[in-house]
């Protein structure tokens, strides 16, 4: 039978109402990644074939509101109004049936198809409690589904309501919040100063703008203002907003917001019934231990240590196996090609060079997996909480804390963006300035190599939970300076949903790992592989004659220095040295400015490239052991350097974008972090050595 | 009149109304925390932020804004 078309199903959903186990169980390893046009937010899309229809599902960002409280929420609501998705489906958590429904509201006034998937429908049952799916059916004019994501369940009857609904099989109403009297009277008005309005884009309901400019939702009316008749338009709209506040002497928005909890509320109470005394458990019992005063910072202490002692105990061996593995591919290779500038070029430059990055992939891998444990299981929403009256004090939001986790999680670059969920602009400018302080995934493998280098094996975990601790210290530092002298005034208000604990599922937590580690793999094919090179050609070009009688070693040290990157390298040493380093820290430094694990890469090219006897290739850990001009003291300053001063290109352009754009932002924060960066590894340096150590 | 942040673990209150600036009020109003919700209050240590429960979830408030939030206690 011939396909009967294509279907693009969109998902929305609250955080945390198992949107994404449900994604997953419908399109399983059809997914792929991308970022929505125009913004950054992540752009997830599955594809399933079902009864001869191709059906596209897109993940919608989660969110509990369609107004413009963030980025996230204006893409969910332009990618229903702009991209027409056939049909909406919309995810429940049915434990927590009122506060999922207040975007229900929203989304049936975008005037598309809607689905209920109503999610965790076995946590209901268990409760005690029971939902009557046929009544809320009815009561929405919806198609109502029960499901449990986490089992797999009702995923065939999904699909099954996505096609019956495609072939108008289903009995769809429209059925919305009565908004009462005052506010349709408004509204009505409005719908007719917009028909009168010749330029309005039609894409967007009518009755969906008026709600939207009663609420006084700043997106719209920022569309309003550039169409021709649109002052005239927002003139009414402030009116009626008048009229009502006068009226029910409160905000419109306000107001808004009651009808539809009161409409929710009333949904509920006619389908649902309760048992007595529901939400007293387990996870009460657990929150008065983890949130409790004097407990909660130990225990989240104890959390970040046991994630860094899983990933290290656990990863080691394998991380051993990899570095085996390149060290072995590199000798095959020297055998195979024949000496000169390819062979050099193969076996220094990329394979010492995205080996070197690569070798660490096992370790990124254990990290995310742990960190995304401790994400599905609700527990980082307490840690914003238990963190949100230390981090008042340094003139940061609790919620800042989460860009910055997202930072230590993988990236700066996403971290950069999480700081959208803070309303204020200051607390925004100062979260982004301190995220990238945080010891990303690509941070991770310079203090992987060089703890492993200069540091006993068995204190590698507790040397990295240190650095780790000291990274936050820094970053909160920093965020106390910022407020006091750059970003004065108050600090906006910190609220959030917690979600119940949840037991993570393997499936969701093996495909958050591998997302992040495959982003991991592909930077490391692309431009660090590109970077590689041309730091190789950097360090062979130009060629110089060895000295007559000088020994291979002297030799191949000579032609570093007074290669390209040898002569900058050089160049920067005096700025360098105070922090004892030489010309080669220099140039990883540098370099590592393009992305923070071409610091490894290029310290893999330049040992490669040091060593004299092709067969006998070390390890890089062990070439820089061996290396008498690092010592413990070195190694530890050259990484708070690294932890410290400016982020990646990447990071940086995005931070110049989510900063306004502002240039003089962008530029303070270059200067910030390098001048940081300088003084701390300074005083450390010579501090260091006044009292003994290294030298 | 209490605020919210003068509310006891383990007490129940009903919102009676809000003092915050427009955003701040908004934003609680989508939360449900609206004139005459009911709510409960789960963890108050007095400093930091608070825990409530309300419309059946969790919702973590800070201090500053639960302040803002004038409750009658049942």
């Amino acid at each position: 039978m011939a396909a009967k078309g294509k279907l693009t199903v969109a998902l929305a959903g609250n955080p945390n109402s198992g949107k994404s186990t449900i994604f997953n169980n419908l399109t399983g390893a059809h997914q792929h990644v991308g970022n929505y046009p125009g913004v950054t937010v992540e752009k997830k899309e599955g594809r399933v074939v079902y009864k001869d229809y191709e059906i596209t599902f897109v993940d919608l960002p989660g969110t509990y509101s369609l107004s413009a409280n963030s980025e996230d929420e204006i893409v969910a609501r332009d990618f229903i109004i702009k991209e027409k998705p056939d049909m909406v489906v919309h995810i429940v958590d049915a434990s927590n049936l009122e506060r999922n429904l207040y975007l229900y509201t929203q989304l049936q006034e975008l005037e598309v198809p809607i689905i209920l998937a109503m999610n965790m429908s076995d946590i209901v049952e268990k409760r005690g409690s029971k939902i009557n799916y046929v009544e809320i059916s009815r009561l929405l004019g919806k198609p109502v589904i029960p499901a449990v994501g986490s089992k797999n369940k009702g995923m065939n009857e999904l699909l099954n309501a996505v096609v019956d609904l495609r072939e108008g099989k289903s009995k769809i109403e429209k059925i919305g919040v009565d908004y009462g009297e005052e506010v349709k009277l408004e509204l009505e008005k409005l719908a007719a100063a917009f028909k009168k309005a010749p330029s309005l884009p039609n894409e967007y309901p009518v009755g969906w703008l008026g709600i939207k400019l009663l609420e006084n939702d700043p997106w719209i009316i920022k569309l309003i203002a550039q169409l021709p008749g649109g002052p005239a338009l927002l003139l009414e709209a402030e009116r009626s907003r008048i009229h009502l506040k006068k009226h029910f002497s409160d905000d419109p928005e306000v107001i808004i917001a009651d009808r539809r909890y009161g409409f929710i509320s009333g949904v509920c109470t006619e389908a649902q019934t309760h048992s007595v005394e529901e939400r007293h458990d387990l996870s009460d019992k657990i929150d008065k231990v983890v949130l409790n005063r004097f407990l909660g910072l130990p225990i989240f202490a104890a959390v970040m240590y046991a994630i860094f002692k899983f990933t290290f105990t656990f990863s080691e061996p394998v991380v051993g196996w990899f570095e085996k593995f390149f060290e072995k591919t590199g000798e095959i290779a020297s055998g195979a090609i024949p000496e000169g500038l390819t062979q050099s070029f193969i076996v220094d430059g990329v394979i010492g060079g995205v080996g070197g990055v690569l070798g660490f992939f096992p370790l990124v891998l254990f990290m995310f997996f742990a960190i995304a444990f401790f994400e599905d299981s609700g527990y980082m929403a307490r840690a914003a909480f238990v963190m949100d009256r230390i981090m008042h004090k340094f003139g940061l939001h609790g919620k800042s804390f989460l860009p910055m986790m997202i930072s230590t999680n993988g990236c700066a670059v996403p971290g950069i963006m999480a700081s959208r969920t803070l309303d204020n602009k200051k607390d925004r400018l100062i979260t982004m300035m301190v995220t990238p302080f945080m010891i990303c995934g690509a941070k991770l493998p310079i203090f992987a190599l060089f703890i492993g280098a200069f540091f006993a094996a068995k204190d590698g975990a507790n040397m990295m939970f240190l650095m780790y601790a000291l990274s936050v210290i820094i970053a909160f530092v920093s965020a106390w300076i910022l407020k006091k002298f750059v970003f004065k005034g108050e600090t906006s208000h910190f609220v959030m949903e917690l979600p119940p604990y949840r037991i993570p599922t393997i499936q969701g937590l093996l495909l958050k790992m591998w997302e992040r580690g495959w982003l991991y793999i592909k930077k490391a094919g692309t431009i660090i592989l590109l970077i590689s090179m041309i730091i190789w050609a950097g360090f062979t070009f130009p060629e110089k004659e060895p000295k007559e009688g000088a020994s291979e070693e002297a030799a191949a040290s000579a032609q570093m220095e007074q290669s390209y990157a040898g002569r900058i390298g050089k160049f920067v040493e005096p700025a360098v040295k105070p922090l004892g380093m030489d010309w080669r820290g220099g140039v990883a430094l540098m370099a590592g400015v393009a992305a923070k694990e071409v610091v490894v890469s290029t310290m893999g090219t330049i040992y490669s490239l040091g060593e004299v006897d092709p067969e006998e290739t070390d390890s890089l850990k062990e070439a820089l052991q061996k290396d008498p001009s690092w010592n413990p003291l070195k190694a530890l300053v050259f990484l708070i350097f690294c932890l410290i001063y400016l982020p990646c290109f990447v990071a940086i352009a995005v931070f110049y974008r989510e900063s306004g754009p502002s240039l003089k932002w962008t530029l303070f924060l270059i200067f910030w972090t390098t001048v940081m960066a300088w003084v701390a590894s300074f005083i450390v340096y010579q501090g260091g050595r006044l009292l003994g150590f290294g030298g | 009149m209490k605020s919210l942040c003068d509310i006891n673990s383990g007490c129940a209150a009903a919102i009676v109304f809000i003092q915050g600036g427009k955003g701040a009020s908004h934003r609680l109003a989508e939360l449900g925390l609206l004139p005459g919700e009911r709510l409960t209050m789960l963890h108050n240590s007095g400093a930091g932020p608070v825990t409530v429960c309300v419309k059946g979830s969790k919702l973590s408030i800070g201090h500053g804004l639960a302040q803002k939030i004038i409750v009658r206690e049942e």
